[in-house]
């Protein structure tokens, strides 16, 4: 169907931190911060948990969740809402993942240490940019 | 999308402050379920969740618009000190419009460490 | 509503129509025309030489002339291991030649660990992240504190880079990789063309490398032996023949009693003699792997250490230079029956040598030059018929397994102080 249009594909290399919001089953939100959400194709994406349990638990009770992206291009937000699919431990979009931690794990001593456990992969259902929020870049300049 | 917010004297009622134009599904989904997640993350990966009850939102007014002015800039500080790029960081902290904004406030009932790596996920208080 | 072509508006609306649809089919043609054309331009470049070098330069200019990758570097895996070392560069002020990567280590070392092209835009974001949880866990007693940081060749505030393997027939040659100091410099467009510039290069960089070998191998082999240079070549180490200096032990030996049998014997009687010594001194250099500088005549000059390293240098040249006192001496029992009085004596010493090829156009040698040849030869030259006399300075490594005995101080040119040498009486394993 191909939801995700080509220009949000910046927003997906981890240059800016985003966020993911879940819901537990009985209305609870939970929100966190996450370092990258991975461009898997134009319908889906893929994030890796390490950390983030409650997130891993809602998810289970509720496949729901919204995810909410900056491009460093443009630096204009996307709201993508989120259904889970499945947890990869293997496979392309597993590989991609798993080697870009490895290398920088190895740079800053975590080599072994720190790796991806799963690739948490999500069917976009919707994908809105955000409008009316951006302070032109004209106005924003450093002073000199 | 928050940008900025207030601790009132309570300690307990927390203020966000919300870009108008982000604000009306949000306040919609509060009206309906009156329970708010809140994360707070610093630029060195230090991060807080807030989880509460909503209680009230009204237009900012120019004090709380001072204060969020006051806001953005040291926020734009913190990202550059924790090793953004110019680039990034001055577009990414000065360049949301914050401004007209909803001022909505809820009460804290939990807060919880989510810096990533040992301890993520602890409930604080 | 479909145009009506009887109608001149209507005709006018479908030629526009259709002008703009040639307009953009001529730009999609034009795009991919020139893609081609670029790869093209780069294949004819990288395949017009076999110079391994200038395959890499050719290369790294490509990619930046035509393709915009201002910094790109290109690392060869080890012939004989599995270090990557830095081959060539371009856009790096300190050139980072030879420099090493291991597998695994970093998007270079992951790369050609997992023989798969990878694309990162925000390495400096997730540097921060992950430093930053690793100080949580030290801080928390995870993780012991982090060790020196080996240094990585590449650009010190690199953001994007885009590095792929270099595969010849299912084997990897090498890395290439391009980086960037901006956040996502690079897109799918970029792996496709880098895919297919670095596949050629492969293949360009094969055939360059076993074209240099076999260019090596040819002009070793005129120096060494042929096994030996068949471990140079494969070591992928720096060419022994350009002047070095390195601690090496030498061996030499002559046959006492020469000059006098050359006075007195017939020529074939001569050469049979000396056929005979040499071939079985020359079993035993083999065997033990030293390297023969010289002979001349009835002395031979030997060492060990180079052009290949060995930890056990010093052992080798006693243990030689005692299987050869044994041989000789079986040699000169049966010469003594055909009248000859011929015994082999022997200096072993340890020190520094200048090492290189030594001699003229024509007439080369590979050489070892210093005190410690002076000094070997000197002790030699000392030597009683049958005696090994070493210099002190071999007693650390060898001392274990000889017996020896003092013999006394001797004056030698280039030392300042006499040496105290001491005679080889027996290896402590032999009967």
């Amino acid at each position: 169907m191909g939801i995700l249009p080509d220009e949000i594909k910046p927003a997906m290399q981890g240059v800016i931190p985003s966020h993911v919001v879940t819901c537990s089953r009985d209305g609870t939100p939970n929100a966190s911060a996450i370092s990258q959400v991975y461009y898997v194709d134009a319908d889906h994406v893929a994030l890796s948990h390490q950390f983030f349990n409650k997130t891993k638990r809602n998810i289970e009770e509720n496949p729901r969740a919204a995810v909410w992206v900056i491009s460093p291009e443009t630096f204009e937000a996307w709201d993508l809402e989120l259904e889970f699919v499945g947890s990869e431990t293997s496979g392309p979009v597993f590989e991609v993942m798993e080697m870009q931690i490895e290398a920088i794990a190895s740079i800053v001593g975590m080599k072994g240490i720190f790796k991806l456990r799963a690739a948490d992969i999500f069917r976009v259902t919707a994908a809105t940019k955000a409008v009316g929020e951006r302070i032109p870049l004209t106005e924003i300049r450093a002073p000199r | 999308m928050a940008v900025g917010a207030a601790v009132h004297h309570d300690r307990r009622t927390v203020t966000v402050f919300v870009p108008t134009a982000r604000a009306s599904r949000l306040l919609r989904d509060l009206a309906s379920n009156g329970r708010i997640a809140v994360g707070v993350s610093l630029a060195s990966h230090e991060a807080y969740q807030l989880k509460g009850t909503y209680v009230s939102s009204k237009p900012t007014d120019d004090a709380e618009r001072a204060h969020q002015e006051a806001r953005r800039n040291s926020l734009l500080a913190s990202a550059l000190e924790a090793g953004y790029p110019e680039a990034i960081a001055r577009p990414l902290t000065m360049g949301l419009a914050y401004t007209p904004g909803v001022a909505i406030t809820f009460r804290a009932e939990e807060v919880f460490l989510q810096t990533p790596g040992p301890g993520a996920g602890t409930l604080l208080s | 509503m479909p145009a009506d072509p009887l109608d001149p508006a209507g005709l006018r609306e479908l030629i526009v129509e259709n002008q703009a649809t040639i307009d953009r089919l001529n730009r999609d043609l034009a795009r991919k025309s020139n893609e081609v054309r670029i790869i093209q331009q780069i294949s004819s470049e990288i395949t017009s030489t076999l110079d391994l070098d200038e395959v890499l330069g050719v290369v790294l200019s490509a990619l930046d002339r035509v393709l915009g990758f201002e910094h790109s570097m290109i690392l060869l895996k080890g012939l004989t291991d599995d270090v990557l070392r830095v081959a060539a560069t371009r856009g790096y002020p300190d050139q980072g030649t030879g420099a090493r990567v291991a597998m695994g280590e970093g998007v270079i070392g992951v790369v050609a660990e997992r023989r798969k092209m990878m694309r990162m835009g925000s390495i400096g974001a997730s540097m921060r992240y992950l430093k930053s949880v690793r100080a949580r866990m030290e801080a928390a007693g995870e993780v012991g504190p982090k060790g020196p940081a080996a240094t990585l060749p590449g650009l010190a505030d690199v953001q994007s880079q885009l590095a792929l393997p270099l595969t010849v027939k299912d084997r990897l040659v090498g890395v290439l990789s391009v980086e960037s100091r901006e956040p996502n410099a690079f897109d799918e467009l970029d792996e496709v063309l880098l895919r297919i510039v670095g596949n050629q290069a492969a293949t360009a960089m094969d055939n360059a490398r076993s074209y240099r070998t076999v260019e090596q191998l040819g002009r070793l082999k005129r120096f060494f032996s042929p096994q030996l240079a068949e471990l140079i070549v494969q070591g992928g180490a720096d060419d022994p023949l350009k002047t070095h200096r390195r601690e090496v032990t030498v061996v030499f030996l002559d046959l006492r009693g020469f000059t006098a049998f050359a006075e007195t014997s017939e020529p074939e009687e001569l050469m049979e003699v000396l056929r005979e010594y040499h071939a079985e001194m020359g079993k035993l250099i083999l065997a033990h792997e030293g390297t023969l500088e010289r002979f001349t005549g009835d002395g031979m000059m030997i060492f060990f250490n180079d052009p290949l390293p060995m930890a056990d240098a010093a052992e080798r040249a006693v243990r030689m230079a005692v299987a050869m006192r044994a041989r000789a001496a079986q040699l000169a029992t049966r010469w003594r029956r055909l009248g000859h009085e011929l015994d082999l004596g022997i200096g072993v010493a340890k020190g520094f040598a200048t090492i290189g090829a030594i001699g003229f156009e024509g007439r080369w040698d590979y050489g070892a030059i210093g005190t410690v040849t002076n000094l070997a030869a000197r002790l030699c030259g000392e030597a009683k018929p049958g005696q090994i006399l070493i210099s002190p300075r071999l007693l650390p490594e060898v001392e274990g397994l000889l017996e020896v005995e003092d013999v006394g101080l001797l004056a030698v040119k280039g030392l300042a102080r006499p040496v105290r040498a001491m005679n080889i009486v027996r290896l402590h394993d032999t009967a």
